[in-house]
């Protein structure tokens, strides 16, 4: 689905952002990337998104070159950005203007009930919480029914209830619209409760170092043991990409393999 | 939320019924001090205290107003420095919005016209008098020249400030969206930057009224400048007053036009008071703490 082969991101200030990054994400999956700050994860994720292009390397959707923002890719940012002159369902149709105004409208009533929020369509931006903000950001960008979408750190600004009640929300969400779905966290707990997979990166030069496969199912006890052993292991590989020798993407595969649960 | 407003009415059922008797509408607070002045000074001229020709009381100023009126010099005059003021507001605007937009849109038109336009803006506008008086005459255009001037540079630099701090995230997501370049800015673009624009609009308005009066002391038969010189002449001071009670009243009635035919489009703004205040550019954020 989508394909990242031998991509490097060197700012004009010569930071090397990223460097060599090979990553595969398939159809429908749900990949959260963690790493400690100015590892390039959002970076990558900006790539991804078309919205900066790589230095060298190509990212593809489909087969089809991501050079500037594509139709298939959708994005949340970690601020929700709703246009704040537009009421929520003006700003969940926003991307979806150019289809008939009864399948513009069904779309959004579906959207408002799956983000649970029925009844808030005329409301205005000013008027929502945080947590409100960003489900109707996550809404905008689900109604155009991208193939891929992308999230930077949707619910860091959050507090650690509606967080966990969001994670669940995007879970609901995934399975109504069928996403793959790549997200940046800095929260372990986070990428293991939504990932199938959770890549760990490290930074100087930013680089994936570590892959972690959580194998369970949906939903998922937080409380349960093998999802602490899942967390445990995130949170070994990032302090070992924080500070530890950091490996190479090799011993990093081989490791990784070795990680089901 | 609904917590909050049946909260708010525990307080006044515990206060009884006093603060509701006694509860008068905001706007009229503001009345008190000017007419309490008004009668102070009403009493204080009938009694002699003051000099009721340098400083005629209210009375007198409502008897000389009412005459302008009724002979229709009044509206003769109000006519004219409308029109003047229109007219230089018209063109001052629509030349600002236009020159800001394009210095605010394009780096190459800001780095071209901003150096000129902010060494013009440092002449106080009227030391162009007498350049305009030998160019255009004592007339009508020399007039509204002065006064299109003076509203041009608060509303250019308004217009060109709210283009350059329009949020870049919100750009990114027209970009995300892939709106085109027209789309961006009638979608995104324009409804961000109106507020402050009908800010400095009403800025540049003000100015307008400022400049009406100076161009009408270089020389009109017409207009409430006129009246103002015209009462100076002859040491009416009554006939002043009445024009600087018609200038308040025409200044402030202008002002309320511009902001309620602005306000239907104005209403998203996350602000206090949405009408005194700047764009809030964070009001895309939720502010409350509820979920």
């Amino acid at each position: 689905m989508l394909s990242i082969r031998d991509v490097s991101k060197i700012y004009p200030n010569g930071v090397k952002a990223l460097n060599r990054v090979d990553l595969a994400v398939e159809q429908g999956e749900i990949l959260t990337i963690v790493g400690g700050s100015g590892c390039g994860k959002s970076t990558l994720l900006r790539l991804l998104g078309g919205l900066d292009l790589p230095t060298s390397g190509l990212i593809e959707v489909d087969k089809e070159r991501v050079s500037a923002p594509h139709p298939a890719i959708g994005i949340v940012f970690q601020e929700p950005r709703l246009l704040p002159w537009l009421d929520v369902a003006q700003n969940i149709a926003f991307g979806i203007d150019q289809l008939p105004k009864a399948e513009q409208a069904a779309r959004v009533a579906q959207a408002l009930n799956l983000i649970g929020l029925e009844g808030y369509g005329n409301r205005l931006p000013k008027e929502l919480s945080g947590g409100q903000a960003q489900r109707v950001a996550i809404a905008r960008a689900l109604v155009a029914k991208p193939k891929v979408l992308l999230m930077d750190e949707p619910f860091s600004a959050l507090d650690p209830l509606t967080r966990h009640e969001l994670q669940g929300q995007v879970i609901a969400l995934w399975k109504a619209y069928k996403p793959t779905m790549v997200m940046v966290t800095h929260d372990a707990e986070e990428a293991v409760a939504l990932a199938d997979r959770v890549i760990v990166m490290a930074s100087k030069p930013g680089r994936i170092v570590d892959e972690i496969l959580i194998v369970s199912g949906r939903p998922r006890d937080k409380l349960d043991d093998s999802f602490e052993m899942a967390k445990r292991r995130v949170l070994s590989a990032l302090d070992q990409a924080v500070h530890g020798t950091g490996g190479s993407r090799k011993n990093a595969q081989s490791a990784g393999a070795g990680s089901w649960w | 939320m609904t917590d909050q407003t049946s909260s708010l009415d525990v307080p006044a059922t515990a206060g009884a019924h006093v603060p509701r008797r006694w509860s008068v509408p905001v706007w009229a607070l503001g009345l008190i001090l000017p007419i309490g002045l008004a009668l102070l000074h009403e009493i204080a001229a009938r009694y002699g205290w003051v000099n009721a020709r340098l400083l005629p009381p209210p009375s007198r100023i409502g008897q000389t107003l009412w005459a302008l009126a009724v002979s229709g010099e009044l509206w003769t005059h109000v006519l004219a420095t409308l029109l003047r003021v229109a007219a230089g507001f018209a063109c001052g605007s629509l030349a600002g919005i236009v020159l800001g937009a394009l210095s605010g849109v394009s780096s190459l038109g800001r780095a071209l016209l901003d150096p000129l336009l902010q060494a013009l803006r440092a002449i106080p506008s009227i030391a162009w008098v007498p350049l305009f008086i030998l160019w255009f005459g004592i007339f009508e255009t020399s007039k509204v020249v002065l006064i299109a001037v003076g509203v041009f540079f608060p509303v250019y630099l308004g217009v060109t400030g709210a283009i350059l701090s329009v949020d870049r995230k919100i750009i990114e997501v027209g970009r995300v969206f892939r709106l085109s370049k027209l789309a961006l800015i009638r979608r995104i673009l324009l409804p961000a930057v109106l507020p402050a624009t009908v800010t400095s609009l009403r800025g540049g308005l003000g100015l307008g009224w400022m400049f009406v009066v100076a161009s009408e002391f270089m020389g009109a038969s017409e207009g409430l400048g006129y009246l103002l010189v015209d009462g100076q002449q002859l040491g009416r001071t009554d006939q002043i007053l009445a024009a600087l009670v018609t200038f308040a009243t025409l200044g402030k009635a202008t002002d309320a036009v511009l902001v309620g035919v602005t306000r239907p489009f104005l209403r998203w703004q996350d602000t206090v008071n949405a009408e005194a205040a700047s764009p809030d550019p964070a009001g895309a954020r939720g502010r409350s703490g509820e979920t």
